[in-house]
């Protein structure tokens, strides 16, 4: 068998339709049994979105303008970060028993579930963009900046669902610690406040935050209508990079060894 | 040069370290840090076997429980990688070890068969060239879109035997699969293993059927404890496998 990341990388993209039909699966077995199914992803962060409203511009008002669109602006792409980790998590442990039985790259269980929770993020930004255009957010070129974004955190995303799926199958603990874990980071990441909010010297420790240069990337256009500081798009396109060489550098070292533990 | 449907094994070996072999906490491999290593207890599941099969060649793999056999076929199939030795195998290879693992109960027959055969290394269009012909072999093509969970134990083995045997592939890797379905599906079955032969395919077959290994394969290796005891004719080998004493010493599979 070939070795080294380039034989590696080849392997599985020969085994793209295998992915797809895996994505198409993990999509449909999502919203199984459920009327609207599909729908759902669409719907979900439209009441979302329809909460957040109301609650921001009757009960309380925050001293930020057009409040739920900074918030959700960024708190979309964190929960796409949040939940693709969590389900990536399980992705190579729940399909053991196929690992043990089929030659199959078993890169593709953590790469299918980042790529349907990514589908899912992808249905929330028409609901972003309805609500810039509602609250008379500045429309500008800067959403072109938009795909390069998904593209970015796609890539961190699928880094730590390779990283997580991998260590998971020798620590069954990581999938609690995840939990977390997640839930620390979403504090400790500018979404429901901005780094200028904070006082300087917290808000220099979080500037090492590996996410939040990413989420800036969907932030800037939409809340703002501005390109992200170039500086910014650096910190996201090392991160994503980080991500990526990390989480795939793990998981191959790993993977001849998961056959005893899955 | 080798061509498509060869299988050539140098002493190939398999271990695994025992204590190794679950899931652990970090708990307890905080507590290891500190601890003496506990003593490692090696097994090796298959040491010292060597295969070659030309194309078109037929094996049976005989042996008791826990003898090797799955894991020497798992080798061949690229699934478990050795920890000594090599396999080389030339061609597309399709092992067939339970095959209906690989079913999702909530997915639809059709859908199961279209992911099971990527599973296998099939592209999309391939895959669905073949389904009107699978659920033909299977006698199942009123159920292509009912949900697995909803077929019988017997209707999932024969969607899944059927779907292997459609499945272009120079090389057949077989783990006691053909007890599946009644007496009618077991013979078509053995029909179509032997149509594959004479098609010029290579098989390698894991059975404890020792008729079936005779009527279907020329050759055979016998496996005791993860080692080979004898490899030729399979009448043979068979001899010697009903010869071997009762109640394995070796180790579980």
């Amino acid at each position: 068998m070939p070795a080294g990341p380039l034989a590696e990388v080849a392997r599985l993209w020969s085994r793209r339709d295998l992915l797809s039909l895996l994505v198409a699966a993990d999509l449909k077995l999502r919203y199984k049994g459920s009327a609207l199914g599909f729908v759902w992803g669409l719907l979900n962060p439209l009441l979302l979105t329809g909460i957040f409203a109301l609650v921001f511009t009757h009960l309380l008002r925050p001293p930020v303008e057009r409040f739920p669109l900074f918030l959700l602006s960024a708190l979309f792409p964190w929960t796409f970060v949040a939940q693709a980790t969590v389900r990536a998590t399980q992705s190579v442990v729940q399909h053991g028993t196929l690992l043990r039985k089929v030659a199959v790259p078993a890169s593709v269980f953590p790469l299918a579930s980042s790529l349907s929770s990514l589908a899912n993020f992808a249905l929330s930004l028409p609901v972003l963009l309805g609500l810039a255009l509602l609250l008379r957010a500045p429309v500008t070129v800067a959403w072109l900046y938009l795909p390069v974004a998904g593209a970015l955190l796609f890539a961190f995303v699928a880094g730590v669902a390779l990283l997580v799926s991998a260590a998971n199958v020798f620590f069954r603990d990581v999938q609690h610690l995840v939990e977390v874990l997640l839930s620390m980071a979403f504090y400790l990441t500018p979404i429901i406040y901005s780094l200028e909010m904070l006082p300087p010297a917290i808000a220099g420790a979080l500037v090492w935050n590996p996410i939040a240069p990413l989420l800036l990337g969907f932030r800037d256009p939409l809340y703002a209508g501005a390109w992200p500081d170039p500086r910014d798009v650096a910190a996201a396109a090392a991160s994503a990079a980080a991500a990526l060489a990390v989480g795939w550098t793990f998981f191959q070292r790993c993977r001849p060894r998961f056959f005893l533990y899955v | 040069m080798s061509s498509p449907g060869e299988i050539r094994a140098e002493s190939v070996g398999v271990r695994f370290r025992l204590t190794h072999e679950r899931p652990l906490t970090f708990k307890e491999a905080a507590v290891r840090l500190f601890r003496q290593p506990r003593s490692v207890e090696d097994l090796w599941a298959l040491r010292g076997v060597s295969v070659e099969l030309g194309p078109g060649e037929a094996l049976a793999l005989l042996g008791r429980n826990g003898s090797g056999k799955s894991t020497l076929l798992r080798v061949l199939g690229g699934i478990l990688d050795p920890t000594e030795g090599r396999a080389e195998v030339t061609g597309r290879v399709l092992p067939l070890i339970e095959i209906a693992a690989g079913f999702l109960p909530d997915l639809s027959a059709i859908e199961n068969v279209h992911l099971n055969a990527a599973l296998l290394g099939l592209t999309r269009r391939e895959a669905v060239e073949r389904s009107g012909p699978v659920f033909e072999f299977a006698e199942l093509a009123r159920f292509r879109d009912v949900p697995v969970r909803l077929l019988s134990s017997g209707m999932q083995a024969r969607l899944a035997f059927s779907l292997a045997v459609h499945l272009p592939a120079e090389i057949l890797l077989v783990d006691e699969v053909l007890a599946v379905g009644d007496l009618e599906f077991q013979a078509r079955c053995h029909e179509r293993i032997a149509a594959f032969r004479r098609e010029g395919r290579t098989l390698v077959l894991v059975t404890h059927d020792l008729e079936t290994a005779e009527r279907l394969c020329p050759r055979a290796l016998l496996l005791e404890g993860g080692r080979p005891v004898f490899s030729g004719p399979t009448r043979e080998a068979a001899a010697r496998a009903r010869s071997l004493p009762h109640a394995p010493p070796g180790p579980a599979a």
